[in-house]
């Protein structure tokens, strides 16, 4: 059996089953069953969870994806590590006997290549559009790959996490539920890894998907915490700098006049050609 | 004859002087600009200069910015001011700080950047002299006439020249070579260098008895040259650092500035990704008032020679030794930042803006490449390839593709083929407007190199080079549209460009089945096509049809008296798009893909393949060359028995490969592996990306656990294995001659080679004499 169908058995002949999980104790984290995850995750009011750990994380988070669809309802996914298979989504949709076509309709992607364009997906594009789209959902593909890169110095990315951090707790405000989706890695400079725990801490719930004592595949309720620590997590050191350089929303596109660039020509200073 | 120093003395009076642009770099209070005179001399002098940066910041973000500055070690100053943003459009509000020490410009920016996120910063990314020539759209070699003040303060100009122009007078350059006399292996795996200099037609070997004598003899030379331009190779890795080391222990100086007030500029070697691949950067070790170029660590030297880098140099106004070491994209970003500059834009320090959402149903049309139509498989005659001019940088051009003005929030248009994107109507794209010229000057360049051909060598080779530093800036703008650390990169930019040219092939497509042809093969801008009976203006006719509806040149490259599209080496009943070999009705062998032309082949093996097909010529069709196919085996066994005997020369069986780790990195027992630990307890320390050059001994490892000696370590009595280059030969011998049932199990048996079987051929495949070449039509 592979690890994958100890998870999901029997998904292929309904939408939703039940995973025979048995509840097993192991270490701090408390094993769950996946179902709860999903349900809990679909249901109102808005949160955020960060799913982590080996790699059928992605499948689960597409059945996740799935569960909120149900009603016909749209989802967002911002990808920063390049996880976003529409084939796979594709063979997804029709196992479960959902038709491909609406199905690919309804899921809205970008991708980010740089942690800034993860900040600038994340923070201004998808409130936004979360509301064009009438979604209360989003799913957010590896989003410290692109964090890890050395292009971006650690005190830059520390603060860009940071505002993602705030951000998030402001979309959860207004209803919207978001699923953090990543690998666990440990990365290569090796002060960049204080990046995922103060992820953790920033999140509502944190769930892993490990190998358990008898070597499956089981998922695992890492921590849960309450909404004041989560505040504070999210409050910590965006005390500078202004956030007002929006200057991509998507939404401002009816009330802003464009300003036509004309050439420089009249500016002659001495030397000038 | 000795030369005088030709540095001028300056009087107190103001002067003028027809001179070139030659140099720039940042000064205290500025910019210190050379010059080359019309007479010959060589000037340089100051002009002042106050380099800024933006910041886009609320009001009490202001006052806070403002405040930070009185706190600032580097004093600076305030303006508030308006600018347009690149991909918003908008006028948005900045405060412009300029920065009153150049040399400490990047000290500023750092400054600011503990105090505010990333993206309130605008254009600090810029080093000084770039923004200088922006700001004044001078550039590097320009002719004009200068005017100066007596203290050395560069007053005025007036240019006589653009950056555009075709026609351009260069300076009368001084060049200096520096290189080791044993260029066998690379200096980096040698002990002792032998230096060897050139210069005016002669070369002269450094005595190396002692620093002392070494140094000061070079500074002699570089006292009698008084070089412009120094070319090395391996200056920047090997060369002049050791020279720096050299002149630092024994306390002599090193006179390779001409500036001696300046320091030596070096950086650090480096490995990135790029392109999916890793590639390795020598630091640098740069000249003040010359250029060092090291004709190994540059680009646009290697493809292009010196012609090239003056091209470039022009065009996207960097000075030699910046450009001379420039990636294409440097290259490229340098031209959309210029004009970013002369159209007042304000240009975010760090790309932030993401992929705009779209529906997975989207995602799937959009990413898709360009089309491809696999060509069938053997020898066919009398087919005609047809190939688009520049077709991507056309489309950006044509189009008005550009990272801002794709799906712009002004219009709605639905431009992009089956997309649906919009495209601006109202503003024009940085990315189209800085390729147009090089698009209009490429094809000039080609034009004109087309005239000289066989007339004048030397101006025929001049366009050459200028034409070909242009091809790699327009292969490669395309690819990095959709680079994630393109400044002006976009993926919706990207995904336009594939659309557009699937429209444009699938036109041309349908124009040429219209009228008879048949579409052989197809590969994103070229088409080979064939009608039995058409002639060459037939082709020409239909190009010009083509043409006319897409808007892209297209045209004849020539018609070939038979092309064969070899089987892959995975399958052999299938072929590889872009793999082919041919000659031309017009007389030249075009060849892609095939181990001939492939960088990883053995020069043997390369010039056996060559020579095998240098028997081909004179067939005019498919039957011609079955007549011709026990000839062109006689040439194969000449080759593989001379393989055979153990006696072909070892250096033509050397093997490149690029290195993917360190050696230390290495988990595997691959031959990379092997070759690098060896190279690495030579001591020489090689990087991710850097080549490796060996000659296998024992692919096996069975009688020789070492597999494969570097070049550096390799003796003549280590011999070659024989085996695993017979195989690499029969494989080559096979590509050509399949098609008439020769597989590599045939060969062995046509040539008496007795070894270990390979993989056979499917069964079907076996025995058939000629099955594969015809095609019906
Ligand atoms: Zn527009």
């Amino acid at each position: 059996m592979n690890k994958t169908s100890s998870i999901f058995p029997g998904m292929h002949h309904h939408r939703y089953p039940s995973p025979p999980l048995s509840v097993e104790l192991s270490g701090d984290a408390v094993p769950v069953r996946s179902e709860g995850m999903i349900r809990s995750f679909a249901e109102k009011p808005g949160k955020v969870f960060l799913l982590y750990g080996e790699r059928p994380i992605f499948q689960l988070s597409m059945q996740m994806a799935a569960h909120a669809m149900a009603d016909g309802n749209s989802l967002a996914v911002v990808d920063g590590c390049n996880r976003f298979d529409v084939h796979t989504l594709s063979r997804f949709a029709r196992t479960r006997k959902i038709d491909p076509n609406k199905f690919l309709n309804h899921i809205f992607i970008s991708r980010g290549f740089t942690c800034y364009q993860m900040e600038q997906a994340i923070t201004h594009k998808l409130p936004s559009f979360l509301s064009t789209i009438h979604s209360h959902t989003a799913l957010i593909f590896g989003l410290l790959d692109t964090f890890y890169d050395e292009q971006a110095s650690l005190r830059e990315v520390q603060q860009i996490l940071q505002r993602l951090l705030v951000s998030f707790q402001k979309m959860k405000t207004t209803g919207a539920s978001l699923l953090l989706v990543c690998l666990e890695r440990t990365v290569a400079p090796p002060e960049r890894n204080q990046l995922f725990a103060t992820l953790k801490k920033g999140v509502d719930r944190v769930y892993k998907l490990d190998t358990n004592e008898r070597g499956t595949l089981q998922l695992f309720l890492e921590s849960q915490q309450t909404a004041a620590a989560v505040q504070f997590i999210a409050r910590g050191e965006t005390n500078y700098g202004t956030d007002g350089t929006n200057l991509h929303q998507p939404d401002r596109r009816g009330i802003v006049k464009l300003v036509k660039v004309s050439p420089r020509t009249a500016q002659r200073r001495s030397g000038s050609v | 004859m000795e030369k005088t120093n030709r540095q001028s003395t300056i009087d107190n009076r103001q002067s003028s002087i027809s001179a070139w642009l030659f140099d720039v770099y940042p000064s205290e209070c500025g910019v210190t600009l050379w010059l080359i005179g019309l007479n010959g001399a060589r000037m340089h002098f100051f002009r002042q200069f106050t380099p800024y940066f933006f910041l886009h910041l609320n009001t009490s973000d202001i006052k806070r910015a403002i405040a930070l500055g009185a706190r600032c070690p580097i004093p600076v100053s305030f303006k508030q001011t308006t600018h347009t943003e690149i991909y918003s459009g908008d006028s948005i509000d900045v405060l412009q700080v300029f920065v009153q020490d150049p040399m400490r410009f990047r000290e500023v920016v750092w400054y600011y950047e503990k105090f505010f996120p990333h993206f309130v910063f605008f254009n600090s990314d810029v080093s000084v002299e770039q923004q200088f020539l922006y700001e004044t759209q001078l550039f590097p070699l320009a002719l004009g006439d200068y005017e100066m003040s007596g203290d050395g303060e560069l007053l005025s100009w007036h240019l006589n020249d653009s950056r555009e122009a075709v026609d351009y007078e260069l300076p009368p350059f001084s060049i200096m070579q520096i290189r080791n006399s044993n260029d066998f292996v690379p200096p980096k795996y040698q002990k002792f260098l032998q230096l060897e200099i050139s210069y005016d037609n002669r070369t002269y070997a450094l005595e190396q008895d002692s620093p002392k004598e070494l140094l000061e003899a070079l500074n002699w030379h570089l006292y009698r040259c008084d070089p412009d331009i120094v070319v090395s190779d391996y200056g920047d890795a090997v060369l002049l650092p050791k020279l720096f080391s050299l002149s630092r222990k024994s306390n002599i100086p090193l006179l390779l500035n001409r500036d001696t007030t300046a320091k030596f500029g070096t950086t650090k070697e480096s490995s990135f990704f790029q392109y999916g691949k890793i590639v390795h950067k020598d630091g640098a070790f740069t000249l003040a008032g010359r250029w060092h170029v090291d004709a190994h660590n540059s680009f646009t030297v290697a493809e292009a020679d010196l012609d090239g880098l003056f091209e470039m140099t022009r065009l996207t106004q960097m000075c030699g030794q910046r450009q001379g070491r420039a990636s294409i994209g440097t290259s490229m970003s340098s031209m959309q930042l210029s004009w970013a500059y002369r159209n007042n834009v304000l240009i975010p320090s760090k790309k932030r803006e993401p992929e705009g959402f779209k529906s997975a149903a989207t995602l799937l049309l959009a990413d898709r490449g360009g089309l491809i139509f696999n060509p069938p498989l053997g020898y066919h005659e009398d087919v005609a390839e047809l190939d688009f001019a520049s077709m991507y940088p056309s489309i950006m051009v044509n189009n008005n593709v550009s990272p801002e003005t794709i799906n712009c929030r002004c219009c709605k248009n639905n431009a992009v083929p089956e997309l649906g994107y919009t495209i601006c109507e109202k503003r024009k794209g940085v990315v189209p407007e800085t390729l147009r010229a090089v698009v209009a000057k490429r094809a000039h360049y080609k034009q004109m190199k087309k005239e000289f051909k066989g007339k004048n060598e030397t101006l025929f080779k001049r366009y050459d080079c200028r034409q070909s530093a242009l091809k790699w800036m327009l292969v490669s703008c395309f690819g990095y549209l959709g680079y994630k650390n393109a400044r002006f990169g976009r993926i919706e930019a990207h995904e336009s460009v594939n659309a557009f040219s699937r429209d444009i092939i699938l036109t041309a497509k349908e124009i040429a089945e219209n009228r008879g042809y048949r579409l052989l093969h197809g590969i994103i801008d070229c088409v080979w096509l064939k009608k039995p009976g058409a002639t060459q203006n037939d082709y020409e006719e239909l190009a010009r049809e083509i043409s006319a509806r897409v808007g892209i040149t297209i045209s004849l490259e020539g018609i070939y008296n038979w092309i064969l599209f070899p089987a892959s080496k995975t399958d052999p009943m299938i072929t590889t798009a872009n793999h082919y070999v041919g000659w031309y009705k017009h007389g030249d062998l075009k060849m892609r893909g095939i181990e001939a032309r492939r960088r990883d082949t053995p020069k043997f093996i390369k010039n056996m393949q060559k020579a095998m097909l240098d028997k081909m010529p004179t067939a005019k069709n498919v039957e011609e060359i079955s007549t011709l196919v026990p000839e062109v085996l006689e040439v194969a066994r000449g080759f593989i028995s001379l393989l055979q005997s153990g006696r072909a020369n070892p250096m033509e069986l050397v093997l490149k490969r690029h290195i993917t780790h360190e050696a230390d990195e290495y988990v595997n027992n691959s031959i990379s592996a092997v070759v690098s630990k060896m190279v690495e307890e030579m001591e020489v320390h090689l990087s991710a990306g850097e080549s490796i050059e060996f000659i296998i001994i024992d692919q096996s490892g069975k009688k020789k656990p070492e597999k494969a000696k570097p070049i550096a370590l390799y003796a003549f009595e280590d011999g070659y294995d024989i085996e695993q280059y017979t195989e690499l030969a029969l494989r080559a011998v096979e590509t050509l001659l399949l098609p008439f049932g020769y597989d590599v199990e045939r060969l062995k048996a046509n040539f008496d080679i007795n070894q270990p079987k390979r993989k056979r051929l499917p069964g079907h495949l076996k025995n058939q004499e000629l099955p594969l070449f015809r095609i019906d039509i």
